[in-house]
């Protein structure tokens, strides 16, 4: 039986408004048990309201929550039996490392000896053995992090909220992270919902993302999903895939075409809609070998460590690519041959 | 639909904000009536008193300050000893501060510790230290007649000028260094770097960059240092002696000896309008310093001392900051434990050197009829007051500061927050007076009731009070009570193991300085406190004002028994109170 197809926690048509302006817009999802689902999403797009909503920190409008099918409208927060890792972490500053993982286990009535226990088993779980004594003002930002996690997990929580864990780090430290969360999330089969604006920690924790665009849920997918086959213009530019171009629709012998600044091209389907194309930069190569080859000028070339990216001007568009380092490309304001097969470069869009 | 989703919504908003308004006015009667009834009122009696009697309303008040010379004497001699003292207290206090702001030293934080003693200091104490050190029997003018066989002391440092001014400037350094030096260590070191690699030399970085970021900083200081030098009292009366008067001396004068009470309202209005109008530009240059302005953590900004002349420059200041601010505490504190001539027994002759009479003294019925009652009953009554003062400074206090804390965008919270601030611009005595005025008559008279005092030094410690712990309050992030929410903890658990620990600290800080407050008030306690229940700083004036050199020592026993006291609070304060918060 495949691990997340029992539905844990479902959303449907969540609405959120404060004063005039609608910060969720009839949002549904759903994440599976021992799942981790990102909430992606650029700042302002209601990600967190989100989260504080699922946590009933705030009450939404319209819509509803539901824990393995019980709503959740009337059970007050500490009674949610959820996790929540704050954005800025919010450790308590008057109490020790070891007092602030055991919050949430004395809210509980834990007694002394398993709670001990618990302390000291979720500490060296997330790499602080020994650091139990230990002023939290004194912690670095991972050391807080890291914190701030193990005070979320030690009550066990059926659903663990991570609201931009990654986001107050250094990228070295990131990235160490990104790999070693979902690790950690796995082994303890926890089910998370993980909220960030940053798309290559959505893709490196989550199984499916759920991507938002001004309170509206604009695609949900696994990763490989949303990245192959980005579902608007906004997905596609959120995901870093910028080569949106304008189309005109010519009808051509009862044939319709569309003309881009990069050549025109037969479409197959109904086309009264098209009005942007997408050329996907991931599927374009330099020089002439492909199906569909332009001509264009190098405007800027940058080094990147493992990419090399190039703007390019075709007529009046420019284009950018990033290309693996060794490829030869051509100097700045030098010609430069591009090829590309369509069907699978180009995707469109209304 | 959008639309009906967002009439809804913004009616569930509007109901919400409205009970988050209603019960943060709620918060507000018991500190707003509390001041209407013991601020507002007593005042607005000296306003009449003032002008009832003259026959051209203000003008007429006016005139007859203009007219009597005396009064037209204090007026001038206020403001200028104010100016000169706070330059003065200026020239001292900053280079001490930038020693605090920009390096890292061994004993730095017990120099913090002793620098600010004598801020809390009560004026009586200063006054005897400085009494200890350079007066007729201190330790200097004993030295030199001891040393050249003088009959006289040869130092006449007490009823001068100079001794008002050096007093003024032991008093107020601490807030130089205090105010500027919190601020300094905390400007962003990177600016100056950032003017360095664009060329400006040291003393232009100095002018273009540090100088003007600094000066609102400097400014707030030097207008606090001057509304206290304003409204100085204790140290001109007994170390300026009779030849200088203050305003505030004058009031006290014209209340208590000429018992001419329009004149001294008269006065009283003056200075307030004076006190005010600087209180309110006060206020509003410490908004503006509380506005984020890259600051930076103090261990970044700081450095450890390193070569020979920041070494002897740091040495310098060190020296002068501990001879001004220190030596006279020692001098108290030693004058008390040693006789200087066996006639200065008690009863008969005794051996000189080191005693304990002068305390032992304390306990015994007076003598000479200086008072009714022993003064281990001064000091009774102090700590009584004092209790009182910090219960009552509390209740009132701990609604107003969770009223500005919570709203403080509000129009109530924008129109109320200056004047919470009100008595720190007002002074003692002319509260004093407005007591006298107006609370023993009907509709109030609460002339004989032992809570005049606790409600007179309440209402001198509310600004610290308040100010101590609003900003403990709105430290506390919404998000961390959400944290604890989410962790499984209910709204009881969440108000006692967040919001009361969190507030503990402050709650400490906040109490002890009304303890101290009260326990060193003496403006309006020369006015109010009965002979028959003194306090311990009217007993300290009452015996430095006698001959003899009993009375002394034991003016130098008691001084130094409450010198122990604020010290001991001091101390509290800068423990318990938050890194961050610096405001006074």
């Amino acid at each position: 039986m495949n691990a997340t197809s029992e539905r844990a926690l479902e959303v449907e048509g969540l609405t959120k408004i404060y004063g005039d302006s609608l910060v969720l817009h009839d949002i549904d999802f759903h994440v599976g048990r021992t799942e981790t689902v990102a909430l992606l999403g650029p700042s302002g797009s209601g990600k967190s309201t989100l989260l504080h909503l699922i946590a009933g920190l705030e009450q939404p409008d319209q819509g509803s929550i539901r824990w393995e099918g019980r709503d959740l409208a009337n059970v007050p927060t500490h009674r949610r039996g959820f996790g929540l890792m704050f954005q800025e972490f919010a450790l308590f500053p008057h109490l020790n490392v070891f007092e602030n993982v055991a919050y949430g286990l004395r809210a509980t009535g834990m007694q002394a000896e398993p709670l001990a226990a618990r302390v000291a088993q979720i500490l060296s779980l997330v790499g602080l053995e020994g650091f139990g004594g230990r002023n939290v003002e004194t912690l670095s930002g991972g050391e807080r992090q890291r914190v701030a996690l193990a005070r979320s997990l030690a009550p066990g929580p059926r659903l663990l909220m991570l609201d931009e864990p990654l986001g107050a780090l250094d990228r070295t430290l990131r990235e160490r992270l990104m790999l070693e969360l979902p690790r950690l999330l796995r082994r303890l089969e926890q089910t998370a919902l993980y909220v960030t604006h940053d798309q290559e920690e959505a893709f490196a924790v989550a199984q499916r993302v759920v991507i938002l665009e001004q309170g509206r849920i604009a695609q949900i997918g696994t990763p490989d999903e949303v990245y192959r086959q980005p579902a608007s213009p906004f997905v596609a530019s959120f995901l870093g895939l910028s080569n949106l171009l304008p189309v005109r629709v010519i009808s051509e012998d009862g044939r319709i075409a569309l003309e881009t600044p990069v050549g025109t091209f037969a479409h197959p389907g109904p086309a009264r809609d098209v009005q942007t194309v997408l050329l996907r930069p991931d599927r374009v190569e330099i020089g002439a070998g492909a199906e569909h080859s332009i001509e264009g000028t190098v405007e800027e070339r940058s080094f990147r460590g493992s990419t090399l990216r190039a703007v390019v001007r075709v007529g009046d568009s420019r284009l950018t690519f990033d290309f693996p380092s060794r490829t030869e490309v051509p100097e700045v304001g030098a010609p430069v041959s591009l090829s590309f097969d369509p069907a699978q470069a180009l995707q469109v869009y209304p | 639909m959008a639309k009906r989703d967002a009439a809804l919504a913004a009616r569930g908003g509007k109901r919400n904000a409205q009970g988050v308004r209603l019960s943060t006015a709620l918060l507000w009667i018991a500190p707003l009536l509390f001041l209407a009834l013991f601020y507002f009122y007593p005042l607005g009696t000296i306003l009449q008193t003032s002008f009832a009697r003259g026959e051209a309303g203000v003008g007429g008040a006016l005139l007859r300050v203009f007219a009597d010379p005396s009064a037209r004497g204090a007026l001038w001699f206020t403001f200028w000893q104010a100016a000169l003292s706070t330059a003065l207290t200026l020239v001292i206090g900053l280079p001490g501060a930038y020693l605090l702001a920009r390096y890292r030293f061994p004993g730095k934080r017990l120099l913090r510790a002793l620098t600010g003693i004598p801020f809390v200091l009560p004026t009586l104490v200063a006054a005897a230290a400085f009494n200890a050190l350079l007066g007729p029997s201190g330790w200097v003018n004993v030295a030199l007649m001891r040393l050249f066989g003088l009959g006289a002391p040869p130092v006449a440092f007490t009823q001068s000028l100079a001794a008002i001014l050096v007093a003024h400037v032991f008093y107020n350094t601490t807030i130089v260094l205090r105010l500027v030096g919190d601020f300094w260590s905390r400007l962003d070191p990177r600016h100056g770097a950032a003017a360095q690699v664009l060329g400006a030399s040291a003393f232009h970085r100095f002018r273009t960059v540090t100088l003007p970021l600094l000066a609102p900083a400097v400014t707030a200081a030097a207008l606090l240092v001057f509304i206290f030098d304003f409204t100085s009292f204790g140290v001109i009366l007994v170390l300026g002696g009779p030849r200088f008067a203050t305003l505030e001396v004058e009031i006290y004068i014209q209340t208590i000896s000429l018992f001419n009470l329009p004149l001294a309202a008269a006065l009283s209005v003056l200075q307030l309008a004076a006190t005010l109008a600087l209180t309110v530009i006060y206020t509003r240059l410490m908004a503006r310093l509380s506005r984020p302005l890259s600051l930076q953590t103090r261990e970044i900004a700081q450095q450890p001392l390193r070569g020979r002349r920041n070494k002897l420059l740091a040495a310098a200041i060190l020296t002068l900051l501990l001879a001004l601010l220190v030596a006279p505490l020692a001098a108290l504190a030693s004058r008390s434990f040693v006789r200087l001539s066996p006639r200065d027994a008690p009863r008969q002759t005794a051996p000189t050197g080191f005693t304990l009479d002068f305390y032992r003294q304390l306990g015994r019925d007076p003598q000479e009829g200086v008072f009714f009652v022993p003064p281990t009953v001064a000091i009774r009554n102090s700590l009584a007051f004092a209790g009182a003062t910090v219960v009552l400074g509390l209740a009132l206090g701990l609604p107003a500061s969770w009223a500005l804390a919570r709203d403080s965008r509000s129009l109530l919270s924008r129109l109320l927050d200056p004047l919470l601030m009100l008595p720190l611009g007002t002074s003692a005595v002319t509260l004093g007076l407005g007591f006298i005025l107006a609370l023993d008559q009907p509709p109030l008279n609460l002339r004989a009731s032992p809570l005049l005092l606790p409600l007179a030094h309440t209402l001198v410690a509310f600004p610290f009070i308040v100010r101590s712990l609003t900003p403990a309050l709105r430290s506390i992030q919404p998000r961390l009570r959400e944290a604890a929410t989410v962790l499984g903890a209910s709204p009881t658990r969440v108000l006692r193991t967040v919001d009361l620990p969190l507030i503990g600290r402050a709650l400490l800080v906040a109490a002890s300085f009304a303890f101290m407050i009260s326990l060193g008030e003496f403006g309006a306690t020369s006015l109010l406190a009965r002979p028959e229940y003194p306090t311990v700083p009217v007993a300290i004036f009452r015996f430095l004002s006698r001959p003899g050199a009993v009375n002394f020592g034991q003016a130098m026993a008691l001084s130094t028994i409450l010198m122990a006291l604020t010290g001991g609070g001091m101390l509290a304060i800068e423990r318990f109170r938050l890194a961050e918060i610096g405001e006074f």
